[in-house]
């Protein structure tokens, strides 16, 4: 945590190194301190505060995540975050509520928010790339809502009516979306993600699952034969029932492990994917997840906060973030003084409220 | 003199330029090291000062859309010492050990306090405030989803028998102090045992199961008393408005939406309020009996009966949820056996 009394020296041309991988330089429990008064202010203030804790957390993270000695920066304003989050807000509860009076209306509001995720997904990316800086120059993001939509909606619906067949191209095309219209100054990101690799991955979590799932199986079908072996000896008539529960309880439990350990393992290796088949302008990408580390890391990071009753969670986020910033580095071409600002636009903020609430990984 | 290096970026290009700050007297002095000696005059208004987030660089905005930034260590605070720079009590809020340990134990005591008082007390204000006739499209709804998805099965009583009940049952309705309607259902409910629940809009069920436990209709119809204190205060409607901003409150703070654990933690932390629920309901049951000239002691022997049917190994059986969410039964039945002023 020893931070050098001075920044390293600039003009040194020759020594371009081969690979320079990002630091994170932040802390579980400096960030704690901030998640508490975040907290403490956002219940004091009925949620208003929420928008600026929200900003306070992205400069804290972003800010200590460094790359060749110079930090991230995050701009976004407090007001437009608010606004994007009240609207959401209002929406998700007129929404329940009028499912709740007509279930028919359900129908009505899930094709509406069909209609509207894609639009939010690109707003959210653009709000936050432009909110996003390094070394004074934004990011910035021109997907439109429809490139959204063939990704987020139409391939994921192809991958569903094709039993999950086609549910490998539709996340390639995501992370398609994400990289190829992301630029940093003028220089565009592009990505060539092969869907090949994105199968070759899946092929490798229906082995693994087979066996997870054989294993969880196993272990429950042993839990329930021995209830119903109690009931079936009369020892509690009544708990027949309870048998029955129990065998549901089980099969929800597998269920939810086995997505939870297959969620980061296929993020992991996505990541990997990503960013070794990208790169910008002249530089490339090196990302190293080990994917059963990372999967090591979500489920304790699950597991510790729900020991702490929640206290865990900013030392849980810290850890994460720590593990993903520091495997991966920047294969630059030259040094990182040639970029340039774009004319910025201003960016809204609805969607990126709406995806936060709705929490849809945007991946980067 | 207090200095310190930094990089200085100018907005326009990500190269970085050696640059020293100098503070003097009347503003900072910035130095450009590039060997062309420039230099330049900056008033400390004219910049701003980042909050300090970072462990190992700090941010400060220069005019004209430039940014420098600094390393993180003595010589930062020996320099911003020099400049006379205040950070913002944000900052010296989340610096002291002790400031954010006083954090905690406020948002706790607004925790414990929101949960005790605040909730029941907006959901009470909502929960009257809504008009009646959409709370009972509402029970509509719930009575069809239960109807249909086999939970509740037609009874199986008597016409005769249910007129009569209803008979039994008109004098408590009418001794009511409010002309809101009242719409009472007999069914069958393996699942639920013996039982009665009151839905939020004034539609209240009991089960044959009941019927057949209580030794005369009066028992039925204390039992129904019972549960008109559920419909009078709204419990349905509140008990549904609590779950829901516990649920959501739960989600956010464990970061899940939607999953077992928010759903379990939920149905803890909504027992508390149901037991309150019962106590108010038992009073009012009480209290319209007593009005319309009956014994609330009817009520206290139903519960004893109900109890003993619920218990383990008792007959009845199935989900005995009807006692686990209620208060100790022998509390209730002692409470409803005192005799009232």
């Amino acid at each position: 945590m020893n931070a050098p009394a001075t920044l390293p020296a600039f003009a040194s041309p020759a020594d371009n190194p081969d690979e320079l991988r990002l630091e994170f330089s932040g802390s579980g429990g400096a960030y704690f301190k901030i998640w508490i008064v975040n907290l403490l202010l956002s219940i004091l203030t009925l949620g208003i505060y929420s928008a600026w804790a929200k900003v306070r957390r992205e400069r804290y993270f972003l800010g200590n995540t460094l790359l060749d000695g110079s930090a991230f920066d995050y701009h976004a304003d407090p007001v437009k975050i608010l606004k994007g989050r009240l609207l959401v807000m209002a929406a998700i509860v007129v929404a329940n509520i009028a499912v709740e009076f007509n279930p028919l209306l359900n129908l009505v509001v899930m094709l509406v928010f069909a209609v509207l995720l894609p639009w939010m997904i690109s707003r959210a990316l653009r709000f936050r790339a432009h909110n996003t800086s390094w070394r004074g120059l934004r990011f910035g993001f021109d997907g439109l809502a429809w490139g959204a939509a063939k990704a987020w909606v139409l391939w994921p619906i192809a991958g569903v009516l094709t039993a999950g067949l086609l549910l490998p191209v539709a996340l390639a095309k995501q992370r398609r979306y994400l990289m190829n219209h992301l630029r940093f100054g003028q220089a565009p990101f592009e990505i060539d993600l092969p869907v090949g690799a994105v199968y070759r991955v899946f092929g490798r979590v229906l082995l693994l699952s087979i066996a997870v799932f054989g294993l969880l199986g196993l272990v429950a079908a042993l839990l329930i034969g021995s209830v119903d072996f109690f009931a079936a000896s009369g020892l509690d008539p009544s708990s027949r029932g309870a048998a029955i529960g129990l065998t549901i309880f089980t099969a929800v439990v597998v269920f939810y492990l086995g997505l939870a350990l297959i969620a980061p393992y296929v993020s992991a290796h996505l990541s990997n994917l990503t960013f070794n088949h990208s790169n910008l302008g002249e530089h490339g990408f090196l990302a190293d997840l080990a994917p059963g580390r990372y999967v090591f890391i979500v489920l304790t990071n699950w597991l510790l906060t729900a020991l702490t009753l929640g206290l865990y969670r900013p030392f849980a986020a810290v850890r994460l973030w720590r593990y993903r910033v520091e495997h991966l580095a920047v294969l630059p071409a030259a040094p990182l003084d040639d970029f340039v600002a774009a004319q910025e636009e201003e960016a809204r903020v609805i969607g990126e409220e709406a995806a936060d609430l709705l929490d849809v990984d945007l991946g980067f | 003199m207090a200095q310190i290096d930094a990089r200085l970026f100018d907005g326009q290009s990500s190269r970085p330029h050696a640059v020293r700050l100098c503070a003097v007297a009347g503003g900072i002095d910035l130095l450009f090291e590039d060997g062309s000696g420039r230099r330049e005059r900056l008033a400390p208004a004219a910049l701003t000062w980042h909050e300090p987030l970072g462990h190992a660089t700090r941010r400060v905005d220069l005019p004209g859309g430039r940014h420098c930034e600094l390393a993180c260590g003595p010589a930062l605070s020996d320099f911003l010492r020099a400049l006379n720079h205040r950070e913002r009590s944000i900052t010296h809020w989340q610096g002291s050990g002790l400031r954010v340990l006083v954090a905690i134990v406020l948002i706790l005591a607004v925790g414990a306090a929101g949960y005790r008082w605040g909730l029941p007390l907006l959901a009470r204000g909502v929960a009257h405030a809504l008009p009646t006739a959409a709370v009972q499209t509402l029970d509509a709804q719930l009575l069809k989803t239960l109807d249909d998805g086999g939970l509740l099965e037609p009874t199986a009583l008597a016409p005769a028998r249910i007129a009569a009940l209803n008979a039994e049952v008109a004098p408590l309705l009418a001794a009511r102090r409010s002309t809101d309607p009242v719409r009472l259902h007999f069914r069958q409910a393996p699942a639920f045992g013996a039982n009665a629940f009151a839905l939020p809009g004034g539609d209240i069920v009991v089960t044959d199961a009941l019927v057949a436990l209580a030794p005369s209709d009066a028992h039925v119809a204390a039992v129904v008393a019972h549960e008109l204190g559920h419909v009078a205060h709204r419990h349905g409607l509140r008990n549904l408005i609590q779950a829901s901003v516990l649920a959501a409150v739960i989600g956010v703070w464990t970061g899940d939406v939607s999953s077992l654990a928010t759903v379990g933690a939920t149905m803890v932390a909504s027992a508390a309020y149901s037991r309150d629920f019962e106590r108010e309901a038992d009073a009012w049951g009480a209290d319209l009996l007593h009005r319309s000239g009956r014994s609330p002691a009817l009520l206290a022997d139903m519960l004893e009966r109900l109890e003993q049917a619920h218990r383990p190994g008792g007959r009845g059986g199935g989900l005995s949820d009807y006692l686990s969410s209620h208060p100790a039964t022998a509390e209730r039945i002692e409470r409803l056996n005192r005799p009232t002023q």
